[in-house]
């Protein structure tokens, strides 16, 4: 399943009575379509199973080598802007 | 495919983007630091911080080089940040680095932040679990 397929099975179930409960809980911040965790688990289920493989696959690859040293030179940018060097 | 989630309006997409993190855990590589901390400060609130935390822990306790970032993120302006970094050896037991654990909190502990001081509590109740002495 593609994610665009996701996102429109998603919205079919959407829930109106849920919406205004879990919006408040959320102290409505955000919009929602009132699907609550057990059911949007169950419906992504086969979703997330297809993406784990890919992923499993993908890292299984031999650029893992190059990806790490990607992530040891990203450290230089992420520790550079917030950090005090003494 | 998790940032297309977070660009859609209703938040269960992002759950479900954190949904598959939570799912590729074991997979995540030290590159992949970068996009969890732009996870972190999109569309940013407790639950889909929260969800972040094991996954962040989990990168950081593989490689442990990231615990300079984690340094790092202790000062960062954003509360998010420092609420992960502060969080992200939540469920390290008796293998916490409990200089960096202190590091971590004696930066923070002034901060009234509601979402630190609560960050702070937890931590130290979780991992007062572990050591027992």
């Amino acid at each position: 399943m593609k994610t665009t397929e996701l996102i429109t099975s998603r919205r079919e179930h959407k829930n109106p009575k849920k919406i205004p409960s879990m919006e408040q809980y959320m102290r409505s911040k955000f919009q929602f379509l009132g699907i609550q965790a057990v059911q949007r688990r169950e419906l992504s289920k086969e979703f997330l199973k297809t993406k784990r493989a890919e992923t499993k696959a993908r890292v299984q690859d031999k650029a893992m080598k190059t990806r790490r040293l990607i992530g040891q030179w990203s450290l230089t940018f992420l520790n550079y802007p917030n950090a005090n060097f003494n | 495919m998790v940032f297309d989630l977070f660009e859609l309006p209703e938040r269960e997409f992002q759950l479900i983007g954190l949904d598959y993190i939570k799912r590729v855990e074991k997979y995540l590589t030290i590159d992949d630091l970068v996009n969890l901390r732009k996870l972190v400060l999109s569309k940013s609130w407790w639950d889909s911080v929260d969800t972040l935390i094991n996954p962040i822990g989990h990168l950081v306790f593989k490689e442990p080089v990231l615990k300079n970032t984690m340094r790092a993120w202790r000062l960062n302006d954003n509360l998010w940040l420092r609420r992960v970094s502060i969080l992200h050896q939540l469920s390290f037991k008796e293998k916490t680095d409990t200089a960096l654990l202190q590091e971590v909190i004696v930066n923070n502990v002034q901060d009234d932040e509601f979402f630190i001081q609560k960050a702070i509590g937890w931590v130290l109740r979780n991992y007062a679990k572990a050591d027992t002495s």
